[in-house]
């Protein structure tokens, strides 16, 4: 303590110098404006993303399409057909792609970040910049998954809309982007506070990987909201991942369960693990190459 | 120990920074492992999971190791430092905080401008990516922004030697062409500060001198550089200054020779007599600098310096003490303090060889850790300096509390009166 005092005594201010190298960081001080330097970094990794995916595949970026498509034909066939699970009048294919394609994003978000500090251990360990940049990075990455495959989904409907006209599309679609924010708060949030934890636990990091996939089971991506006994909705309700699903078919097809205040609900419960995952994050990217 | 850093043009300061690092316990990461552990340290019984110490005191058996043990330091404007030292010393762990790779557990480092840290060459580089395309991702790992990068684009390529396959992924690349590439991208990125590891021993000799020409131009163009090495010729020609490292704790000195020599020298670090060769320089030369260590526990210094030169001179030897290694606290020589043994203040004759003895008694400073520095000149010129030819421990009267460092309050040891007023 006395060695603090005097070592602020005897030195000129912090504001003469560029950079000050700490050993702690305030709860809150998480560095924005280095994070916007380094933009350019968002748009390189996110290229290298693609890259590493496709490069040395003979389908290429076509896997960004069948992916979802043969999901879709599996649980039509398993979900639809065999076990018979209402749709909520929606045609079948349009149901679970639209599902499919939500969920994939909010997963494969999920589960990357929850990985970044694992997967780049050797990085982190020869460079700074501000780590958040790779979960921003991914989600961005995966967003572009999500645009290609939105529009696979429209071009899905379109044409079957042609063929017989069932769709009523709301005004909500114009929530689209508030959808894809929620999902991606939502996801960086948990993302962000797993990898701050797998930085001493393994253990969460497999965790993640089937805890994911059953989550899927208790949000509405094959069974609408409306299909679960009213008593157990509520609780289904809490998952924020439910509103935006129902919301998006809700604006898409004109069915479903949904409300003003659930997606309210949503975004704040998203924004709320967001920020509990970016203060976690942001205390251990200092101290993590120490760990490994 | 304040660095002075009101200083200008002070790039870098290293402010008492100590580094702990956790051993053993983190080699097993898993929960289940944490819960037995500490159901284990519950019931006082020994680790499960085994292979720390589980003796000592609390420390010990954490298996804490302080890699950084109270380092300061102080670079200016276009320095370019060497650091030298054994394995294990410290020294990328120096260059890892002050990179922010990781965090000091203690004090800090404040810099001026942006500081771009060379660890590894190619960091980032994908296999899949063009040479072009890692030029970019490698670039802004490191800070640029894509402009800076483009706007550097024919320079980075021109230096690396890789013009004809810089379209190519680089997994096809040789190892050199590799590592010319990725020391190419941070040769160019117009930071303030760079600070490099070991990182051109990978190289062939040819791009080895290269990267030292790039090294040294970037110097003059006022670039700060801290470049860590266990090559001494490397560090020779490239470094205006070094720092040894040993032992968690920092030694600057602003001649590079001498760093080598007190580094070369470190095994034996706490002999008390040190004996330099002689080189064909014709002026006159230090041989041996002999401390008394005796003395040194009654709070004498006892400082002989032995000479020889070519041609008789009238020579006027000194010394300059530090504290800790930097901080300089007094020194003497004897045109301050005229030599004694001639008879009634007239100048001894010119001699070739000699051995002159200083004595300091009653020095009023704290008991510490102090370094000599032994100086030999004439009435005009300087011919030679041994910086830190020693390094001691002073024991004198006046100890510090506990909770005081020299670093902080200074060596000095004044008598004063306080009263109520």
């Amino acid at each position: 303590m006395k060695d603090r005092i005097l070592t602020r005594h005897m030195d000129t201010t912090e504001e003469d110098w560029t950079l000050v190298i700490s050993p702690r960081r305030g709860a809150f001080d998480v560095p924005i404006r280095e994070v916007l330097a380094y933009r350019d970094l968002v748009t390189m990794l996110t290229k290298r993303n693609f890259v590493a995916r496709y490069k040395q595949t003979i389908l290429g970026p076509l896997w960004l399409i069948i992916q979802p498509l043969m999901t879709t034909g599996i649980f039509t066939i398993v979900f639809g057909e065999i076990a018979n699970l209402s749709t909520d009048g929606i045609p079948q294919v349009l149901f679970y792609l639209s599902g499919v394609t939500c969920w994939t994003y909010f997963a494969t978000t999920l589960t990357s970040t929850s990985n970044t500090f694992r997967e780049n251990a050797n990085l982190f360990g020869k460079v700074y910049f501000p780590r958040l940049i790779v979960p921003i990075a991914t989600a961005v990455s995966n967003g572009l998954t999500l645009a290609v495959q939105l529009v696979l989904l429209l071009s899905v409907a379109a044409y079957m809309q042609l063929r017989q006209p069932i769709f009523d599309v709301q005004a909500q679609l114009l929530l689209l982007p508030l959808f894809v924010l929620i999902m991606a708060a939502a996801a960086l949030g948990i993302g962000m506070a797993i990898s701050s934890m797998t930085a001493k636990y393994r253990d969460l990091a497999y965790l993640v990987g089937f805890g994911v996939q059953l989550l899927m089971y208790a949000t509405p991506v094959i069974y609408p909201l409306s299909a679960i006994p009213e008593r157990y909705r509520t609780i289904a309700g809490l998952n924020p991942v439910a509103h935006v699903i129902e919301g998006f078919r809700h604006a898409l097809f004109g069915t479903g369960t949904t409300s003003a205040g659930g997606v309210l609900y949503a975004l704040a419960s998203s924004l709320v693990v967001f920020t509990i995952g970016l203060l976690a994050f942001n205390q251990v990217e200092r101290k993590f190459v120490d760990t490994i | 120990m304040s660095a002075s850093p009101s200083n200008a043009d002070t790039m870098v300061v290293v402010e008492d920074v100590w580094k702990k690092y956790q051993l053993g316990e983190f080699g097993s990461n898993t929960l289940a492992d944490d819960v037995r552990r500490s159901w284990a340290r519950l019931l006082r019984r020994g680790d499960p999971i085994g292979g720390v110490v589980n003796q000592g005191p609390a420390e010990a058996r954490r298996g804490d190791v302080w890699v950084l043990q109270g380092v300061d330091m102080s670079i200016n404007r276009g320095d370019v430092v060497g650091l030298i030292g054994p394995n294990g010393a410290g020294k990328s762990t120096l260059l890892k905080v002050l990179s922010r790779i990781t965090t000091p557990t203690r004090g800090r480092i404040l810099t001026k401008g942006r500081v771009a840290s060379l660890l590894e060459v190619g960091t980032g580089f994908h296999p899949e990516l063009t040479g072009r395309e890692n030029i970019y991702l490698n670039g802004t790992i490191m800070g640029m922004t894509r402009r800076d990068v483009s706007a550097r684009l024919d320079e980075i390529i021109e230096f690396s030697d890789c013009g004809m396959f810089i379209d190519t992924p680089v997994r096809r690349y040789s190892s050199g062409m590799y590592v010319r590439l990725g020391f190419a991208v941070a040769a160019h990125l117009n930071t303030e500060i760079l600070a490099v590891d070991e990182v051109l021993a990978v190289g062939d000799v040819r791009f080895q001198a290269k990267c030292i020409d790039k090294m040294s131009s970037l110097a003059a163009e006022g670039t700060t550089i801290i470049f860590v090495s266990h090559n001494s010729s490397l560090v020779q020609r490239l470094c205006t200054r070094a720092a040894v490292i040993a032992d968690g704790k920092a030694v600057m000195f602003d001649g590079v020779d001498d760093a080598l020599a007190f580094y070369h020298r470190g095994s034996r670090r706490s002999s008390t007599t040190v004996d330099y060769e002689i080189d064909e320089r014709p002026t006159p030369q230090i041989t041996r600098v002999v401390i008394d260590p005796t003395q040194l526990e009654y709070g004498r210094v006892v400082v002989d310096i032995s000479f020889s030169s070519s041609y008789p001179f009238q020579a006027v030897p000194g010394v300059i003490v530090y504290a800790g290694g930097m901080q300089p606290v007094f020194t003497s020589n004897t045109r301050m303090h005229p030599d004694r043994s001639a008879i009634d203040g007239l100048p001894p004759d010119a001699v070739q060889e000699a051995t002159y003895r200083l004595e300091v008694d009653d020095l009023p400073l704290f008991s510490g850790a102090y370094t000599l520095s032994a100086w030999l000149g004439d009435e005009s010129s300087n011919f030679d300096v041994k910086e830190h030819a020693v390094q001691f421990s002073l024991e004198t009267k006046h100890t510090l509390p506990e909770d005081l460092a020299i670093r902080y309050v200074g060596p000095l040891a004044v008598s004063s009166a306080w009263s109520l007023q």
